[in-house]
């Protein structure tokens, strides 16, 4: 008796595994940050040499208004999608870049429509578009919205704004960067024309083909 | 206080409903999905309207696919729109971009010499792909957008229906096998 109520328990809490994992998927996960390209905002090593680990908003990625600059974001390498890669937006569509050349071909470019320019706020090391050029929108998995651990920098400000990140933050990360040559006029037109001759209505469900 | 019969009924049958749905999406997002396609870009592989793929998901991510497979991947520039397409280049091929953007059937002298069409080539970068539509002349595809990253790829397509036909005619609903044209 004891045996087949437990096995039942067991087969009940594994039925809850999907709405998990699609949970996890599709709402809010948590990640170990690895490397140290983002640092000091995350893995700055001050006091510990633990990862940092954050949480991460996986909904509202697609749509036009949903990624602005200073946003950092989780998104799967353009040269390897088994590799998935944590930076912050430095130009979103119709942005002008002043892009580091080298190892960037072209000294300036024009960020394409939806995608985004990103560099680490480390950018001595960092893998970023600076090697990789502008990347798809669709890559994007999520945006990061908290540190949750270490605990003494938990809900720490990762904006890039703050005095208290200073060094590289402010000469690369940071919003209003030199680099970034965006006319808000300009861009603001383009995103409202953009959203305007969206075909909404069609399904989800659909492959278009063109 | 116990709660109602009623009640835990509708508990139940809600939290089972959540708990099949999530299954079903985790199935649909990984392992196989059914879906309409519409459009002129993979003439005559699928028709423009009516037609429906079976597509396996375990090809996600560009996981062992090869020269020549139907894939469906999220537009580049487009996050909320999927295209289907064929791969024509692996990392490391060199393509040559656009011949027909020099062709003397549709270009004057001067845009042949201009487009430089016969020249133009692209070396394809590691982690990703260069895609055409079977129907050249009418498809948005790597000549416009150009590499695609593979991480956009969601699944390579199998088969096909056409759902406009008899239930009898050939396979059921026009099916087919859509194989690899390049073996």
């Amino acid at each position: 008796m004891s045996i087949s109520s437990g096995l039942k328990t067991t087969l009940l809490t594994l039925t809850w595994f999907p709405v998990l994992y699609s949970f996890t998927n599709h709402v809010y996960q948590p990640y170990q940050i690895e490397g140290s390209s983002m640092s000091p905002t995350f893995n700055p090593k001050l006091d510990t040499t633990s990862n940092d680990i954050v949480l991460v908003q996986k909904f509202n990625l697609k749509s036009i208004n949903s990624l602005n600059r200073g946003d950092i974001i989780m998104f799967r390498s353009p040269n390897n999608p088994e590799k998935i890669l944590t930076k912050r937006i430095l130009g979103i569509q119709g942005d002008i870049i002043n892009a580091k050349s080298p190892p960037y071909p072209k000294s300036q470019t024009k960020i394409p429509r939806n995608h985004v320019w990103v560099e680490g706020d480390n950018s001595f090391h960092s893998i970023d578009s600076n090697n990789f050029g502008p990347i798809s929108q669709g890559l994007v998995i999520g945006k990061v919205i908290y540190i949750l651990w270490p605990l003494n920098r938990f809900g720490h400000d990762i904006t890039g704004t703050s005095s208290g990140n200073s060094g590289s933050i402010g000469g690369e990360g940071g919003i209003g960067n030199s680099r970034v040559i965006n006319n808000e006029s300009i861009n603001g037109s383009i995103s409202s024309e953009v959203m305007k001759i969206k075909p909404r209505e069609l399904s989800v469900k659909q492959i278009d083909e063109y | 206080m116990p709660l109602p019969e009623s009640l835990k009924f509708i508990v139940s049958t809600l939290s089972w409903t959540l708990r099949a749905g999530c299954v079903a999406h985790l199935l649909h997002e990984y392992v196989y999905e059914f879906t309409e396609t519409r459009g002129e870009s993979m003439l005559p592989t699928l028709q423009r309207n009516h037609d429906y793929v079976h597509a396996f998901k375990s090809y996600r991510l560009g996981r062992g696919l090869e020269m020549g497979d139907c894939i469906v991947a999220v537009k580049p520039s487009d996050p909320d729109h999927r295209v289907c397409k064929r791969i024509t280049g692996m990392p490391g091929d060199v393509i040559l971009i656009d011949p027909s953007s020099s062709s003397e059937l549709t270009n004057n002298a001067t845009e042949i010499v201009q487009h430089d069409g016969f020249n133009k080539y692209i070396v394809v970068p590691d982690g990703h792909v260069w895609c055409t539509g079977d129907n050249l002349c009418h498809s948005l595809d790597s000549r416009s957008y150009s590499v695609l990253p593979m991480g956009l790829i969601t699944g390579k397509i199998v088969a096909a229906n056409s759902m406009d036909k008899k239930f009898f005619t050939g396979g059921f609903w026009g099916f087919r096998w859509i194989t690899n044209t390049f073996n």
